[in-house]
Parts: structure tokens; C-alpha cells; sequence
């Protein structure tokens, strides 16, 4: 190797160099969006309002446009208007966002007389494309608003069944609300012996998705394995008790069914 | 410049200055190699997630931050159970099951009481391949955040805090923890609020520990959480070479074929836990239902169809996940993975995607949950393990593709709670 070929070589490592920086500083442009709250919760009273305020951050490594817009979202029936554009102001529905800053995004809540139940609506805080981006991302984020002393706390389990699958057996709750009112339930499932003496087995379902006003939600989950050594049911008769909990109200369904020698379960 | 002299066996002679400049950017050039090899292979293994993260996750599986033995990553931690004479051990095992409040797995702990001692479970950070316990500043984090499932026994005195030089715990009875309800409760804890707490200084991020307590609960969820709220981000990458990109494109040679799945990959990346109740949802935004594909942009009218899959690990890889898009027909009329099986619905990670213009909220647009990545149509989900970046892969069905015309479609992928 001579003088000459080290200065090539030098010459050679230099542009690695700069190409390696210029993949640093392209692989290195990861940024987003984030908002907050992620949800508003409210509780007034009919012919009142609430001002609030959304913190958007543009962690972009560029300027951004943020649009704002609004959606109907499981509004109790009840009311006469459920136009989300109705009770929910924002001043404008465009907010530039400089790189790297946050912003306040003000809005105002009107509760209208003839407002009753729950009113609620989702806010989507997307960003403006560019001429040729073919991706976009937004974040949505629901306001719930109750109206204080119109509240009806009413559901009830629609039904209870138990699927079998290659791996065991599948609960699926189906709670209807009847109420006016969302509410997020928790719950659990007891396992008996056919004389409902012995507790054989304890499901836990957990307080997570909102079942909204006069609607359905069905929840699901495992009930067993297939491992009869571990928590399987052998063949016989068994008893289900399920408790579904809301606010400060409990409901009981009760099933009775049977497993087969092959695992299957037929309910009754 | 010095002007010295070196001599190697084997080389001619070089001035010292030059030889140095030579060394020196070598050095610099396999050093910023090495750098670039882990930032494009071990995708952000290199990167100190306490440092970065709003979200750090302690025992999560959404998302990133700790790793459990992982060597000489920063992020390194390992678990210790603990006991006192006389004291059984607590039984701490991490169990499967898709009643994890998040992803697929969580820990299921018992502790019982004896006439004396005292016992506990911890998170202990630890530096290098000899897993020297070391500590860290976590004071940028304002709460330590958990899921607790009361099981059996009574878990209100079990105490649950961080360790600096010793430890700053609160009972669990004071988070408000109903021992009577088997389901899983939050637990939030102040950190500032532990008493005399040195939060620049800190052994354990997490621990339990307990005297004379019989119980048996499950753990899962257990993050380190800013004040400050992080971010929600999805990039577009180059299946090629991993690299970043601005749009989306299916070569030219899927002129005319069936399924086939585009050139580039979106990576989310989520760093933000304000409510265990979030999705992310994947649609086309093309302005009505029937435009649910890539829509000619002449007419408005010609739609090649879609589909998308989500992914924990790049793809295709070494355990067999292909980027080959097979049609099941009937009775399924589902899309596989043309590596895997036809018959079994595991291996139908393929949805057809949906127009936001729908307006639903339905299986097929749902990317991710507290549940982990939607692996299939058949509702299976999967909790992932740092790094944590799932990757949306697209296909179109370009059997009807016209010759002549340019296919464009807007993707939307939204961030939703409930």
C-alpha cells in the first residue's frame, strides 16, 4: 500500500462518512402527534357550560397543520338534536403547530335545556397533508358529557354463552344498557359443580370498554384450557354464575351446561 | 502538523500527522458503521429508553423500556424475590393467558405469612454482561403505574414503592384497593410523594415486599409514567432497506397479478398511556366506502383493493412470515399467509381494509390494543417485547389494474380512546 492509495482511501472514508451522516439525520426524523386529555369526562348541569382546554404537541421535526374536526358519538337517542356541532365550540378547525412546540387548543361546552342522559362526541386532531404524502396520522379522543340529575342507570345481561375452541372454552357476555347513561362494567364468572357447592374455577372480566347508551357490548374472553390438569373441566354438569357491576348496581345470570368427553359444551 | 515518522512491518512510510488523520478517520467511519448496522438491524436496541420514553415499561408489553437480562443494554433489569429466615419465598411466576390485562402475559404471585420474617419481589436495575446491580435516575417520571388482581387472601398490607438506598414504599390498601374484587385495579403511585425518596438514585423501580401476609394476586402493566404526555408517530419505511420514505408503492411487476403486497412498511410508534382504553385503526380515507383501495385518479372510479397486515418482527424473517398474499377462497374467502397454511385461521393475518367513510369501528380497521398487534382474522392478539415498533405491511389486489392510469390511495391511521 502506498502514499497515494491511503489518500484514496481517505478520500473513500470521508464520503462514507458523509453518507452516513446523511442516513442518520433521515433515519433519525422519527416524529408524532399527541394530545391531551385523551378523554373528557364532564358531569353539569342541564343549561350550563363548561370551557376546557386540549394540550397539542407537534414533536414533527417541521411545521405542522393541525385539523381539527368533530363526530357524533353514541349520543343518548333521547335527545331531540344529537349534533355533536351543536354543543361542542371550537374557535377555529386549523392550528398551525411550529416544530417541536405545544399549543392550547380552547373549546367550550353548551348544555343545552332540552339536553338530557349523555351527550358525548369524538374530536379528531389530524395532520394536514402535504401534496404527495400518502399517510396520515390523527388522534381521536371522545368527550363524554353527562347532565346532572337526567341520569337512568339500567342494563341488563343480554346472554351468556360458552364457545368451545381449539384451545378450550370461550365465555361471551353480551350486556345491553337500557339506560341513558355509559357506564364500563366489571365482572366475574364462578365456575360449580353440577349441586353448585363447589367453586371449580373464577374468570375475572375487568373494567376496560364503556357500553354505551342503548346499546350492546359483548365481552369475551377464556373461560378454560383445554389442560384438564391444569384448569380444564372434565365431562359432567356444571353451574355458571356470572355478576356484571356497574356504578353501584349488580346483576346475576345464572346457566347451567354440560362437557362433553371431547371437550364440547352445550349450554342450557 | 508533527512531522514524525512511523513504521509498520509490511507499509511504507507515512508522517505521523498523516497516519493519525488516516487512523483517526478510520476509527470514526467503523465506528459510525457499527452505529448504523444496530440503528438499521437491532431497530433502536441501541436506544436508552429511560432516557427517551414517556411510557417506560417495567413489565409491559405495549410499551418500550426495560428488558429483563439483556446484557449491556442500557435498559437492563433484572427480577429478585427475597426472604427472611423462616419465610417461604414468594412464588413469582410470569403466566400466558389472554386475561393478562395487557398483551398475553402477566405475574402470578403468592406470598404466605409465617410467625416471622419478611419477603419481597423486585425490579433491580444492572449494568453489564455480570448484571452489577447499579442505579438509575428516573426523578424526569412523576408515577409508577400497575395492575394488581386480587386473588386470594388479603393483599391491603402488602407494601409496593421504589428502592434508592432503602425502601420507599406505600400499602396497598392506601392506593385503594379493593381486596374483595377479583378484577384488575389500577395502581397509581406519586413517586415524589414516597417519603424521603432520592429519585436520581434508584436500585429498584419497582418492588413489593410484605410481613405476615398470606395472598395471592396477579401483577401486570407496570410502567414508569412523565408527567408530560409523549407521542403517537407511524413511518413510512422502505422494505428494502429499512430506511425512511415518503410514500407508497407497489413495483411495477404487480401489473395485473393478484395480491401483492407494497414496497414499503408504516412503523407505529406509541409513547403515550393516558387511558388503557386506545386503539389504533388503520383505514383508507379516500372519501367513501366503496373507494376502500387504491382509486385511479382520472376517473375517481376504478378501485384496486386492499388489505393490510400488522406485524411484530419485519417481515419476510426467518420464522417463516411471508410477504406472499394467497387468497383462501372458499369457504373463508380470507387472505393467508402464502407461506403458512391455507386452512388454519392463525395464518389469515391479512384483512381487507375499510373506508373511514364507513364509519365503523369493526375488526378489520384494528391495528393494536391493550391486547398487543392483531395477529388474524380469528381475533388473535399478541403482547410484544422491546423493541416495540409494529409494522403495518399493505397489498393490493392488482389483477384489474388498467395500463396507462396511476392508482392512488390515503391512508389514515388514528389513535383513538375510548
Amino acid at each position: 500500500m502506498n502514499k497515494k492509495h491511503w489518500r484514496v482511501e481517505i478520500y473513500f472514508m470521508k464520503k462514507i462518512i458523509f453518507i452516513i451522516g446523511l442516513l442518520f439525520i433521515y433515519g433519525f426524523s422519527f416524529a408524532g402527534l399527541s394530545v391531551d386529555p385523551a378523554i373528557v369526562n364532564i358531569t353539569t348541569d342541564a343549561n350550563s357550560s363548561y370551557e376546557g382546554k386540549y394540550v397539542v404537541k407537534n414533536t414533527y421535526d417541521k411545521p405542522i397543520t393541525v385539523v381539527i374536526k368533530l363526530e357524533n358519538w353514541n349520543t343518548y337517542s333521547g335527545n331531540t338534536n344529537t349534533d355533536v356541532n351543536r354543543w361542542l365550540h371550537f374557535e377555529k378547525d386549523k392550528y398551525p403547530i411550529p416544530s417541536g412546540e405545544s399549543i392550547e387548543v380552547p373549546y367550550k361546552i353548551n348544555i343545552l335545556d332540552d339536553m338530557k342522559g349523555s351527550v358525548s362526541g369524538r374530536v379528531y386532531f389530524s395532520v394536514e397533508q402535504e401534496e404527495g404524502q400518502m399517510v396520515t396520522i390523527a388522534i381521536s379522543v371522545p368527550i363524554y358529557v353527562i347532565v346532572r340529575g337526567t341520569e337512568k342507570i339500567d342494563f341488563k345481561i343480554d346472554s351468556l354463552n360458552f364457545i368451545g375452541t381449539k384451545n378450550g372454552i370461550n365465555y361471551q357476555v353480551i350486556v345491553k344498557n337500557d339506560g341513558n347513561v355509559h357506564f364500563r362494567p366489571s365482572g366475574i364468572i364462578e365456575i360449580y359443580d353440577k349441586k353448585k357447592k363447589k367453586l371449580i374455577r373464577t374468570v375475572y372480566i375487568s373494567e376496560t370498554v364503556p357500553v354505551y347508551a342503548e346499546k350492546s357490548r359483548d365481552f369475551s374472553g377464556p373461560l378454560v384450557s383445554n389442560d384438564i390438569k391444569k384448569d380444564g373441566l372434565k365431562k359432567g354438569k356444571y353451574v355458571a354464575v356470572l355478576k356484571i357491576r356497574a356504578f353501584d348496581k349488580e346483576i346475576i345470570k345464572e346457566i347451567k351446561f354440560k362437557v362433553s368427553k371431547l371437550g364440547e359444551v352445550v349450554t342450557s | 502538523m508533527h512531522a514524525g515518522k512511523l513504521k509498520f512491518a509490511g507499509m511504507h512510510m507515512f508522517k505521523t500527522g498523516e497516519y493519525l488523520q488516516v487512523k483517526k478517520i478510520q476509527r470514526l467511519a467503523y465506528f459510525l458503521f457499527v452505529c448504523l448496522f444496530v440503528m438499521l438491524f437491532t431497530n433502536n436496541l441501541f436506544a436508552n429508553n429511560l432516557t427517551d420514553k414517556h411510557v417506560y415499561g417495567l413489565f409491559s408489553e405495549n410499551f418500550n423500556g426495560a428488558t429483563q437480562n439483556a446484557g449491556t443494554v442500557d435498559d437492563n433489569i433484572v427480577y429478585n424475590v427475597w426472604k427472611g429466615d423462616l419465610y417461604p419465598l414468594p412464588v413469582v411466576n410470569t403466566v400466558s393467558g389472554s386475561d393478562a390485562k395487557e398483551g398475553n402475559n402477566y405475574y402470578s404471585c403468592s406470598v404466605s405469612s409465617a410467625s416471622v420474617g419478611w419477603s419481597g419481589f423486585c425490579f433491580t436495575f444492572v449494568t453489564g454482561t455480570g448484571n452489577t446491580v447499579t442505579t438509575r435516575d428516573i426523578s424526569a417520571f412523576s408515577t409508577l403505574e400497575f395492575y394488581i388482581r386480587p386473588k386470594t387472601g388479603d393483599v391491603s398490607d402488602i407494601k409496593v414503592g421504589v428502592t434508592d438506598s432503602t425502601d420507599r414504599t406505600v400499602k396497598l390498601s392506601s392506593l385503594g384497593i379493593n381486596n374483595s374484587s377479583h378484577t384488575w385495579q389500577k395502581c397509581t403511585i406519586n413517586l415524589s410523594s414516597l417519603p424521603s425518596v432520592n429519585l436520581t438514585n434508584i436500585k429498584n423501580p419497582f418492588l413489593f415486599n410484605t410481613t405476615f401476609a398470606t395472598a395471592t394476586f396477579d401483577l401486570d402493566s407496570i410502567v414508569l409514567k412523565r408527567s408530560s404526555i409523549g407521542e403517537f408517530n407511524v413511518t413510512i419505511k422502505n422494505i428494502s432497506d429499512n430506511l425512511a420514505t415518503s410514500s407508497v408503492t407497489w413495483n411495477a411487476s404487480s401489473f395485473r397479478k393478484n395480491w401483492v403486497a407494497a414496497e414499503q412498511y408504516l412503523e407505529l410508534s406509541l409513547d403515550i398511556l393516558e387511558t388503557d382504553n386506545w386503539n389504533v385503526r388503520i383505514y383508507t380515507d379516500n372519501g367513501a366506502v366503496s373507494k376502500d383501495g387504491l382509486v385511479d385518479t382520472a376517473s375517481g372510479t376504478k378501485v384496486l383493493q386492499m388489505c393490510w397486515r400488522v406485524s411484530k418482527n419485519l417481515l419476510p424473517n426467518a420464522s417463516g412470515d411471508t410477504l406472499v398474499i394467497a387468497y383462501s377462497g372458499s369457504p373463508n374467502y380470507a387472505l393467508y399467509d402464502g407461506g403458512k397454511s391455507a386452512t388454519d385461521p392463525w395464518y389469515y393475518p391479512w384483512f381487507y381494509i375499510t373506508d373511514s367513510a364507513k364509519g365503523d369501528a369493526t375488526d378489520y380497521s384494528l391495528l393494536w390494543d391493550s391486547r398487543g398487534y392483531h395477529i388474524s382474522v380469528s381475533g388473535d392478539f399478541g403482547g410484544m417485547n422491546n423493541p416495540i415498533y409494529p409494522k403495518v405491511y399493505l397489498g393490493a389486489n392488482c389483477a384489474n389494474a388498467i395500463g396507462g392510469l396511476t392508482y392512488n390511495a390515503n391512508i389514515k391511521v388514528i389513535l383513538s380512546y375510548e
